[in-house]
């Protein structure tokens, strides 16, 4: 309501001040749009690596022998505890400190907003694909296995092919955190790597309290379409 | 098919040792079967041929291939064996129809397709599905399940063929009728079989041997006749079919023979003896309530059985046979017998040759001991 309305009071029927300028402000100003443009790649990116990156992580503390596998589980979940302006400062200074000046390849582009974001997704991932391969009985593997295969080919033949819906959930969830997040980004982005997040941020400040409802509908929007695609793609999979 | 020698098998799972140094050889085209109750170490020998464990030490061979040896650390993984397996959860691809279930063994050992329908096809017809080739596996009944396991693990000609009791999910009926089919059908392959099941009847109706294991042992390898009749130890006359067990200690030994007191009344019996059994040993006396019978006091007695007085506390009809409790000092023993109607003080008598002697042991469980002893 807030971002279709002039103002937004108890005090006045919103009707009398509907208005399209919130949109307006936004979509006029290419700084507004290319923020709309990099959360959409961020979360659409990132959705695919963290995803891919929480299957590797989950098949390996489940499924494989390697000594350090309940190590890796932690690390996986650790950064559901951590505060993501945490992550960003790390992430910050991480960068800073690479050999060679490596980082600065990183700092202030996309990337370093993807790998930022993307570790904080990566639980949500995880959470959301490990109870999926311990659903599949590791007498599948060990079937495989006894017939011929060996580890590679039995992931790629079967774990990847009964894992696929559980790896659509968790891109459609990584897609909507990353989607929503900001607070990385504080110190990980520049002017040209604004996400919605960082940009409702800007304009709550400036007192812009229709274009942050704005954005915020835009982001709504942009979440729906994606899960619901999502949902017709599945949809169409199973029935093949 | 060649013979599968295995060799001083360990495993250790964390400092508990489930297989303590086991050996045994399969002849070719055996059904051999490794029988014992869970959590004796069976399933364990399986996974180490299957190559889905990795022993702590000894050597797996077959034929001439070595699969495992320690000696020189070699171990050959499960997809170069060529075995196949049949999972206790038949482990059926869900996303694959039953013919790319059977494909995927194939496809692997780059089998051309022509070749490869004729394949699935025949091994589809052995197990009898073979109308049914492009249904989903959960399509299938939990009986169609178990046979299309086994075709998958026939389709590629395996050199051994490995059973993880695929009949344990069945139910009781079906079981007995796949028991007889996978019998035929192994027998009419003569491939080299081992077969994991702790259900008894099961290795006795099927095996042309059994491994009878407990706790990382193997007690007994020997034909079902054998184990049946023979028991080496007092943990397999426990284990395969019901036995009565008195403990008692040697008064004397000479040759064949033993006089053993028994402890439950102070009765004395001679019995024959096949081991060494010196004066003083601490026994168990064993026999099957199937091998005795019981007469009134009084009755005319055959010559060379032992006879012990006893009391009928309960009698259960079961259909082909009456199933008599009988009180005999504080413990109960079980005594099958055709006719019925039998009460109070009888007469129980085991012929000579029924009687087993073993070390003293304790083989009933606990809370056995406690339902089976006798307070009143």
């Amino acid at each position: 309501m807030r971002s279709f309305t002039r103002i937004f009071t108890p005090l006045q029927n919103p009707f009398l001040s509907m208005t399209m300028g919130n949109y307006q402000r936004i979509f006029e100003f290419p700084a507004y749009v290319g923020s709309i443009r990099n959360s959409l790649i961020v979360a659409g990116v990132g959705a695919i690596l963290v995803s891919v990156l929480a299957v590797v992580a989950v098949v390996v503390s489940k499924r494989s022998t390697f000594r350090y596998r309940k190590v890796i589980e932690y690390l996986a979940l650790a950064p559901q505890a951590m505060p993501g302006l945490i992550i960003g400062i790390g992430l910050f200074w991480a960068f800073a400190f690479m050999p060679f000046n490596t980082g600065t390849l990183l700092q202030g582009t996309l990337w370093a907003i993807i790998i930022g974001f993307g570790l904080r997704a990566l639980p949500s991932a995880f959470g959301s694909i490990s109870p999926a391969v311990m659903q599949i009985g590791e007498e599948l593997d060990n079937a495989a296995r006894v017939n011929g295969a060996d580890w590679l080919k039995m992931f790629l033949r079967i774990l990847v092919k009964l894992l696929t819906p559980a790896f659509v959930a968790a891109m459609v969830l990584t897609f909507v955190v990353m989607m929503k997040e900001y607070s990385p980004a504080i110190f990980l982005g520049s002017a040209d790597t604004a996400v919605i997040g960082t940009t409702m941020l800007e304009l709550w400040v400036q007192g812009n309290t229709g274009s942050v409802a704005a954005l915020a509908t835009i982001q709504i929007v942009i979440t729906a379409v994606f899960v619901g695609v999502a949902g017709l793609l599945m949809k169409g999979k199973k029935d093949a | 098919m060649p013979d599968v020698a295995v060799k001083n098998l360990r495993k250790d799972f964390g400092g508990v040792t489930v297989l303590h140094e086991v050996s045994f050889t399969i002849r070719d085209g055996e059904f051999f079967t490794l029988l014992g109750p869970s959590g004796c170490g069976k399933s364990t020998t399986l996974s180490c041929l299957a190559g889905l464990e990795q022993p702590t030490s000894g050597s797996i061979a077959v034929g001439d291939t070595v699969l495992v040896d320690d000696s020189s650390n070699k171990f050959v993984p499960p997809e170069e064996r060529n075995l196949g397996m049949v999972f206790q959860s038949y482990a059926l691809w869900p996303h694959m129809t039953l013919a790319e279930n059977l494909a995927m063994p194939l496809n692997i050992r780059k089998v051309s397709k022509a070749e490869q329908k004729t394949l699935i096809h025949d091994a589809l017809e052995k197990v009898g599905l073979a109308h049914l080739a492009h249904r989903y596996p959960h399509q299938l009944s939990g009986g169609q399940q178990q046979r299309v396991a086994l075709a998958r693990a026939l389709v590629y000609s395996p050199k051994v063929l490995l059973l993880d009791e695929p009949l344990s999910n069945l139910d009781a009926k079906l079981r007995e009728q796949a028991r007889i089919w996978l019998k035929r059908l192994q027998s009419e392959l003569g491939i080299t079989t081992v077969y994991v099941t702790h259900d008894q009847e099961e290795a006795l109706a099927m095996s042309d041997r059994i491994a009878v294991m407990s706790n990382g042992h193997m007690l007994q390898v020997a034909p079902p006749h054998e184990i049946y009749e023979r028991p080496a130890t007092a943990e397999v006359a426990a284990f395969i079919g019901r036995s009565n067990f008195i403990d008692g200690t040697v008064l004397a030994a000479h040759g064949g023979a033993a006089t053993v007191r028994l402890e439950e009344s102070g009765e004395t019996i001679n019995v024959a003896v096949s081991e060494q059994a010196t004066t003083g040993d601490l026994v168990t006396v064993a026999f099957r309530p199937e091998k005795v019978f019981l007469t009134n006091r009084g009755a005319e007695l055959p010559a060379a059985a032992i006879v012990l007085n006893a009391d009928i506390i309960t009698t259960s009809y079961v259909g082909s046979r009456y199933e008599y409790d009988l009180k005999y000092g504080s413990k109960t023993l079980l005594v099958d017998s055709t006719t019925g109607g039998l009460t109070g003080a009888v007469r129980l008598v085991v012929p000579a040759e029924a009687v087993r002697l073993y070390p003293r042991a304790n083989v009933v469980s606990k809370d056995v001991a406690e339902l089976m002893a006798v307070t009143h």
